[in-house]
């Protein structure tokens, strides 16, 4: 055993004890320095500072609402406001937009591109910010939109499952109606059987003992529940066209769609649909072949959003709706 | 998705990340227990790992924290929970349990490898000399008496540390046993659970390592050493399972409300991860094992094999037995009626690329450690068990 430095050699404790206290001064200096680091006002009113109420109140939101997107984008605002999504924010989807309405402010014509890049707002909509809303799940009001994608596609016959929802969807007009949702009639609400069952029963609750009453559409519209039966679409329940927005527990508004881009969420030809679950077109081919068998203003015909109904209604509907 | 989940339960929160905190925390009370052994309890069979154990578990608890901080949205705030802590929240203990932990380490490591720095500071001279002395903070002599009082400081401390590693670890297991809208995670079992699970990864790791270190480098190994580390790894893994299985067997037995949807949650969703992965394979197998090494006479190769593949598998119990904690409470929807899914990514921040680059870089800082330090200088004699 050797001793380095004889001079050092003291009492062998001493290292120890300089250890010791060196631990002890680095808690001390540790715990001022923690007293230094905290807020002012920390601790005054709850595990919180003070102060921060005060600075909270004084920030700048960075949600500015849609109708800041209005003052801009007047055209796209309306198609929003109209459809079944007029109560979602835009910032839902788009993020914050406080930088993007400042510096469009600030450089009305143009300015710094790299600024201009930081100020752009993201306009891609994935499928699982479509499904973070409507992916089916249980603890949704049914009434509610929701899809389990891969019926939803084997539905409509979409062979590729990465098609994303915008391909048919618009994100601002997502079922294309015609009129404005927030000003279509006033009805009773609507019960149907897979509000409550996951998939509907056969028959109707009046063969259930006990059953509760209910309303459903052939209460009141019975001739045209029962002429529907024997149609086309028959298979699909009267709320898809007749879609029905619920605003309370006793009722709601319902509205018809008979937009032919309604129609063509399902019978437009498209890459990604196999067509062996229902009739495709090519919607703009089909409108000028028909303009010119029989004989129409093709132009006419092309603006006319209520095309396909004109020579497709018997699908849905006989006279006795057109009565 | 499957049943009836509440919108916000889309997201699985906490991901693989939350995995590993306990995992590696667990490694750190694990490891220091066994250093305890020797220096506490005078199990001199485990001399030759006691240093090795110190400094695994200094190491491990250096990057105990890193999952939480990539976990988190903003890291930079993370010392907030030092500066402006709540009480009222278990969570705010971390910072502190964490810190103090720290300290009797480091004080331990100093005090264990004093002498072998001041043997460094002998013979070095410059720039090495000078960094020596003020490691040394200026105590560059030694001789009996101060290697005496080195090792019963050493002791002290490590007493000390057994209670702090413990609650350092119970605390991680107190964390999910006191959510009580949980009914996967709320049981007063959980951190004895933890404790328990963590001295096991630490035996485990510690085994793991110096069979494959004494094969990589072709040292003579301390069978006694292997011997006691297998016999310990087989008593905690018992305890661990066994207190595992009760668990789950009184909320079976007890049929509560919540027994209906853990009974679903345990033979779908981590059927393979739980019953198939963590309870037939990695904790039967290796109490197979490690059975058989303790109560058959067999060739010294062969047991030591089996006691390599037990620790190799029961390290793998122990993350599985974590996984299936921090996800499955997760995966359990809050309405008792349905489930919903978690995958981690291999490239995304909180992936597997990063979960395996967090849990590989501590044995690469110990390779480093080893270079400038050697844990096993001169090849012990072998040993009869």
């Amino acid at each position: 055993m050797s001793t380095t430095s004889p001079g050092q050699a003291g009492p062998p404790t001493r290292y120890v004890r300089r250890v010791f206290l060196l631990v002890g001064v680095a808690l001390v200096a540790a715990a001022l320095l923690q007293r230094a680091a905290r807020p002012a006002t920390w601790g005054e009113l709850g595990n919180y500072r003070t102060a921060g109420l005060t600075a909270i109140l004084a920030t700048e939101p960075v949600h500015l609402g849609k109708e800041g997107c209005a003052r801009c984008h007047a055209e796209i605002f309306g198609l929003h406001e109209k459809d079944f999504h007029f109560d979602v924010e835009c910032e839902d989807c788009h993020t914050p937009g406080r930088e993007h309405v400042r510096f469009h402010d600030r450089f009305p014509t143009g300015g710094d591109p790299a600024l201009a890049a930081l100020a752009s707002m993201p306009k891609e909509y994935t499928r699982e910010g479509c499904l973070f809303c409507h992916r089916r799940l249980g603890a949704r009001p049914r009434a509610f939109a929701q899809i389990e994608p891969a019926e939803h596609y084997a539905f409509l016959g979409v062979n590729d499952p990465q098609t994303r929802c915008i391909a048919c969807h618009s994100p601002h007009e997502p079922i294309f109606l015609l009129a404005e949702v927030k000003r279509a009639r006033i009805h009773p609400v609507i019960h149907e059987c897979i509000h409550c069952h996951d998939t509907k029963p056969e028959g109707d609750y009046t063969q259930v003992d006990s059953h509760p009453a209910m309303f459903v559409c052939s209460d009141c519209h019975e001739g045209i529940v029962e002429d529907f039966e024997s149609r086309k679409h028959s298979f699909m329940r009267c709320t898809a066209c007749h879609l029905y927005h619920p605003e309370n527990e006793d009722s709601g508004r319902i509205l018809v769609n008979g937009n032919r881009r309604f129609c063509l969420l399902c019978h437009e030809d498209a890459p990604f649909r196999t067509g062996a679950k229902q009739p495709l077109v090519d919607s703009k081919a089909h409108l000028e072949m028909i303009a010119d068998a029989l004989e129409l203003d093709a132009a006419e015909l092309a603006a006319d959003p209520r095309a396909c109904l004109r020579c497709h209604l018997d699908k849905i509907h006989g006279d006795v709706v057109r009565k | 998705m499957e049943g009836f989940v509440f919108p916000n339960e889309q997201h699985v929160t906490w991901t693989v990340m939350i995995v590993l905190y306990p995992y590696i925390t667990g490694l750190v009370a694990g490891a220091f227990i066994v250093s305890s052994l020797h220096h506490v309890f005078g199990l001199k069979q485990l001399a030759p790992i006691a240093r090795f154990s110190l400094v695994s578990a200094f190491v491990f608890l250096l990057f105990a924290p890193l999952p939480l901080l990539n976990h988190l949205g903003r890291p930079d705030r993370a010392l907030n929970i030092l500066i402006t802590p709540n009480f009222r929240s278990a969570m705010s203990g971390f910072g502190f349990i964490y810190a103090l932990y720290a300290i009797i380490l480091v004080l331990e490591i100093w005090f264990d490898f004093r002498a072998d720095i001041v043997r460094r500071y002998e013979a070095a001279s410059g720039l090495a000399r000078r960094v020596y002395r003020v490691v040394l903070l200026g105590a560059t002599y030694r001789d009996e008496r101060t290697d005496r009082l080195d090792k019963k400081v050493v002791k002290t401390l490590a007493g000390v540390g057994i209670p702090v590693a413990l609650i350092l670890h119970g605390y991680v297991g107190f964390l999910f046993g006191s959510i009580k809208a949980n009914p996967w995670w709320s049981t007063p079992l959980m951190f004895i659970i933890f404790i328990f699970s963590a001295i096991v990864s630490g035996i485990a790791v510690l085994t793991f390592l110096y069979l494959f270190v004494t094969w990589n480098r072709r040292l003579t190994r301390n069978q006694a050493t292997v011997d006691t580390l297998a016999r310990f790894l087989w008593g905690f893994m018992m305890v661990a399972v066994v207190l595992e299985l009760m668990e789950v067997l009184s909320l079976a037995y007890e049929q509560t409300e919540e027994w209906s949807v853990l009974r679903e949650l345990i033979t779908g969703r981590l059927w393979v991860s739980y019953v198939v992965l963590q309870l037939l394979t990695c904790s039967l197998g290796p109490f197979l094992l490690l059975s058989a090494v303790a109560l058959l006479k067999l060739p010294l190769r062969i047991s030591n094999l089996l006691v390599f593949l037990s620790s190799v598998l029961l390290l793998t119990q122990v993350l599985l037995m974590r996984w299936n904690v921090v996800i499955g409470g997760q995966i359990l929807s809050k309405s008792y009626r349905g489930f919903t899914s978690y995958l981690p990514g291999l490239f995304e921040r909180e992936g597997l690329v990063v979960a395996a680059v967090i849990v590989i870089v501590p044995f690469l800082l110990l390779r480093e450690f080893d270079k400038r330090f050697p844990f096993f200088p001169v090849p012990a004699r072998e040993e009869p068990s």
